[in-house]
């Protein structure tokens, strides 16, 4: 938060957004609450946050399973985009995708399987999610943590693909894309 | 890309609750017949790529609409979602049987209904 | 409720999917003898019933003991003599069979259909016609009308049977614009003589102006006046006929389930003998050994660095014999016989028979046969598609089939074999067999070959083609049955077993299915090789021979041919076939592999050794990834993937894959 922002402004931002650490290890998400002391509101949902390539985006927190340290993929030979690769997920094949293509931004993905993929940088992370054809990864760049809004703080979007954009969440630092998992994975 | 649904139900209020769901869809538009009948006058004239049927309906009912479509080689390729009311349940596996993709039950949820569709459509 | 919904103790599940499945046993063979039932069959039956309910009932399973409830019911006036064993009833009884293995599973699941059967087999108990049966049932309806009839439209026809009245199908045809009106017009007319129950829309040809309507008719008043009622329109009228017995394979109510709900039933848990529990426990105390060994080395000072390294060395040996010989006993407590299969499509072709209008009659052999239980469950979904595909379109209706001079009823043999580390099962009818003109018609037309390739091609091509995703065998050979069969499907889930698919056919006589598969699906033996840096896995099952590789081979027909063992085979290079770039320099092997007849050299970079590898398919999400079966882990947190060689086999000598891998 920038110094000498005025009372008011501290409160309102203090309401709709609360920055989170960033998670260093796996993290099992049903028990690392942001807030453990204040339970969740009646109509509140929580989102967990994350940013791809320059933008900021969102998904509801219970569609993710888990959060892991991006690392090096098993390739699939003559796999299309957005397939990045697998991932041996404790006995359980899970493929991982670039999310960045369906939403349509500008990059290619990084190479991140086979033997000649770069080390994924440190920040990166792939979540996984839970789809009616199973468990899936999202190759994101960065996690930001998780927010909870009132559905009414969602606004439509005004413009650009609606097919899975279920809102957009204005915080204090950014305009976040809320996206439908479901959606992201075709 | 205009992807066109055939919804053929004939409670209006359900046949509306439909349309507006799948309306909001991008890329989809809806046609709505509102019996057997009516349905029958309208597969010639579109290339449908999804059609929601009810089962029960006057004239002509749901399985036989399913039949015709699947016996007809002009639309049998089309992916047909039958929705119905709770206790229907032997007419849902006739459905089936016939050739009918999915079923949907009454009362519906729209997300569940427009993930369904999209999925249909090859879209998302 | 709640308790109703979680997961029920693993010993619940085990014995009441195992009672069920006896229950199922002998209700078979009361059927066989249901005109003059034996009285110990119908002792078991009701028994076997009444302790399903009890055990439900203890384990707090309220649904399933209701379901037990409602088939006790049943089965206890059936042993009493108050009702008859009708083929209506052990229908109902067969499917609250099915249902019960899996509401022992899952009792979350089939809530409606537990409700709805329980009701079903209740109403079926007290029912007017208790002593009588379902007029329904002697009506010779065309087994497409009887489809289409929703329950209502059935209940309107009974009431017209039991009025004493006819049923009659009256044909019309009538042009696109105009039916409604003439439709409503001649409804309208209709009401005076009788009711109109069903219309049934079909196309004329394939004209797009005008349709077809087959119309049942309740009426008491005879053929003139019906006709009267028709007007000047023309019109195909006629009775449709009131069979005066019962007939065996008649048409019965409770016909009709959702085909997908007779797969994963199979239990989650296992029985497993208490003597190979023993002897797990004795390999646990033997690795407890080399446990205190291990430890004792850390206190042993007095011993030097080489010997102290030797003895590490040796009690590692040890202990990596002692963990295969576990895995070994765990992996073979995971077998079991494929009798639960087959005991399964014994049921299936029952109704599937009866279903198609069509007498079919299916034979085993093999049951005995014991493979992996997950395998048992992966091959239910395939099994059935196949079963379904022979009664469908292979068996021929039982009047053409006496024409032809064959038996009345269609035979399926369903046989199982082991080879070695392979198990074999071969689904065989006497159908009529794959019409393959048919098929290199459907394939053009659908653009999977063009028309020279098409005319050129062998049955080995045509084979791949019916297989493929492209193609419906529906539409290839009955224009009736809506559902393609999917073979592709069934392939994709075979390959995911990392196993494969064959077929045999001899036109008139017949077709054969055959699967072949890895004994265990939790280990296999695998090849490692290295290709341009990554590494793969080959089943070595399927691995005939090993070489260095340094002759160049020769061109024939656009495919590298070289000459291993006096033998020509194809060769391909994987990293060409996979995209891969190519290493520039060092030797090269070749991996030869094969399935049954066909042959194939594999070029690689390098050998990694041989591996037992876990493998695990790929998931639904990625779908058929062409030449890839599956997944394993090699060391920590490396997968290798697994090749599948039936489907690389298929690519190099048939001609590129239809698919390559969906993201």
């Amino acid at each position: 938060m920038s110094p000498g922002t005025s009372a008011v402004h501290e409160l309102l931002a203090r309401f709709r957004y609360r920055p989170e650490e960033e998670f260093d290890a796996l993290v099992d998400l049903p028990t690392s609450s942001v807030e453990p002391d204040r339970p969740v509101g009646a109509e509140e949902i929580q989102l967990l946050t994350f940013s791809l390539r320059e933008g900021e985006y969102a998904v509801a927190l219970d569609t993710v399973t888990e959060i892991l340290r991006a690392r090096p993929l098993t390739e699939i030979p003559r796999a299309r985009p957005p397939l990045l690769g697998v991932l041996n997920l404790r006995g359980t094949i899970t493929p991982v995708y670039d999310p960045s293509l369906r939403l349509q931004l500008a990059g290619s993905a990084p190479l991140c399987a086979g033997p000649d993929c770069e080390r994924p940088p440190r920040p990166a992370r792939i979540l996984v999610v839970r789809t009616a054809l199973g468990p899936a990864g999202l190759w994101v760049d960065r996690v930001r943590g998780v927010q909870r809004v009132r559905p009414g703080a969602l606004e439509r979007p005004s413009s650009g693909p609606t097919g899975g954009v279920v809102g957009i969440l204005q915080t204090a630092e950014a305009t976040c894309t809320v996206v439908d998992p479901e959606w992201l994975l075709r | 890309m205009g992807y066109k649904v055939l919804i053929v139900e004939d409670s209006t209020a359900s046949r509306e609750f439909i349309a507006a769901t799948i309306e909001q869809i991008e890329g989809a538009e809806v046609v709505c017949a509102g019996s057997g009948f009516d349905a029958l006058k309208l597969l010639p004239r579109f290339r449908f790529d999804l059609i929601i049927t009810d089962i029960n309906m006057p004239d002509i009912n749901g399985l036989e609409l399913i039949n015709f479509v699947k016996m007809n080689p002009n639309y049998r390729e089309t992916p047909l979602i039958i929705v119905t009311g709770e206790g229907r349940q032997h007419d849902r596996e006739r459905g089936i049987q016939l050739g009918a993709s999915e079923f949907l039950i009454k009362p519906l949820q729209p997300d569940h209904l427009a993930q369904l569709v999209r999925r249909y459509l090859n879209l998302a | 409720m709640s308790s109703d919904r979680a997961r029920p103790p693993a010993e619940f599940s085990s014995e009441a999917v195992e009672t069920a499945e006896a229950l199922g046993r002998n209700l078979l063979i009361l059927e066989k003898c249901a005109a003059d039932p034996d009285p110990e069959v119908l002792n078991s039956v009701f028994r076997q019933a009444h302790s399903l309910k009890g055990l439900a009932a203890t384990f707090g399973q309220k649904r399933l003991a209701e379901l037990a409830h409602a088939a006790e019911d049943l089965l206890d006036r059936f042993r009493l003599g108050k009702a008859r064993v009708t083929p209506a009833r052990l229908d109902l009884l067969l499917e609250a069979v099915e249902l019960f293995q899996r509401l022992a599973e899952e009792p979350g699941s089939a809530v409606d259909e537990a409700q709805a059967l329980a009701a079903r087999l209740s109403s079926m108990d007290e029912g007017p016609e208790r002593m009588g049966e379902d007029p329904l049932e002697r009506l010779e309806l065309a087994p497409q009308m009887r489809r289409v009839l929703t329950e209502f439209e059935e209940h309107r026809l009974r009431e017209t049977l039991r009025r004493g009245e006819l049923v009659w199908a009256a044909r019309v045809e009538y042009p696109l614009e105009t039916f409604d009106r003439e439709l409503e017009q001649l409804k309208a007319r209709l009401r005076g003589v009788g009711e109109l129950v069903s219309t049934l829309p079909g196309p004329v040809g394939d004209r797009l102006d005008v349709l077809s309507f087959v119309l049942l008719v309740g009426s008491g008043a005879g053929e003139p006046g019906l006709r009267f009622a028709f007007g000047g329109v023309p019109v195909d009228l006629r009775p449709v006929p009131v069979r005066k017995e019962r007939r065996a394979g008649a048409e019965t109510e409770g016909a009709g389930r959702l085909e997908g709900a007779e797969s994963g039933t199979v239990a989650r848990t296992l029985r497993v003998d208490i003597a190979r529990l023993d002897a797990l426990m004795d390999d646990v105390g033997e690795l407890r050994l080399i446990g205190e060994a291990i430890r004792g080395l850390s206190d042993a000072r007095e011993l030097s660095p080489r010997a102290w390294t030797a003895e590490l060395l040796r009690e590692h040996r040890r202990l990596v014999r002692r963990l295969d010989i576990l895995q070994d006993r765990l992996l073979q407590a995971r077998m079991v016989p494929l009798r639960l299969l087959f005991d399964r499509m014994q049921r299936l072709v029952r109704r599937m028979a009866r279903e198609a209008g069509k007498e079919v009659v299916l034979e085993t052999s093999g049951a005995e046969v014991q493979i992996d239980k997950r395998l048992v469950e992966e091959l239910s979904d395939p099994l059935v598609h196949l079963v379904r595909n022979a009664i469908d379109h292979g068996i021929e209706p039982a009047g053409l089939r006496e024409g032809r001079g064959k038996a009345r009823a269609g035979r399926i043999l369903l046989s199982a074999e082991q080879l070695g580390a392979r198990v074999v099962l071969a689904l065989t009818d006497d159908g009529g067999g794959v019409d393959w003109a048919r098929v290199r018609e459907v394939a053009i037309q659908r653009g999977l070959l063009d028309e020279e390739r098409a005319r050129a091609a062998g049955d080995r091509e045509l084979q791949a083609v019916l297989f493929s995703p492209g193609f419906s065998t529906a539409s290839a050979v009955s224009p009736m049955s809506g559902r393609g069969v999917g073979l592709d499907v069934v392939k994709t889930n075979i390959a995911g077993l990392s196993g494969v698919i064959d077929v045999e056919s001899r036109p008139g006589e017949g077709t054969t299915f055959r699967v072949t598969l890895p004994v265990t699906l939790a280990t296999v033996r695998g090849l490692l090789v290295g290709v341009s840096g990554r590494v793969y896995a080959v089943p070595l099952s399927s691995v005939l021979d090993v070489l260095a590789h340094d002759g160049e081979g020769t061109m024939e027909n656009g495919r590298r041919v070289l000459s291993v063992r006096g033998r020509s085979i194809s060769v391909v290079s994987l990293a060409e076939t996979f995209g891969l770039p190519r290493r520039t320099e060092g030797g090269v092997y070749l991996v030869v592999v094969g399935v049954a007849e066909r042959r194939l050299g594999l070029v690689v970079d390098a050998l990694h050794g041989q591996r037992d590898l876990v493998t695990q398919a790929l998931g639904p999400r990625l779908g058929q990834v062409p030449g890839i079966s599956g997944a394993a882990e090699v060391g920590h947190h490396h997968t290798v993937l697994v090749l599948d060689v039936g489907a690389l086999l298929d690519e190099v000598l048939r001609g590129p894959p239809l698919l390559v891998a969906e993201a």
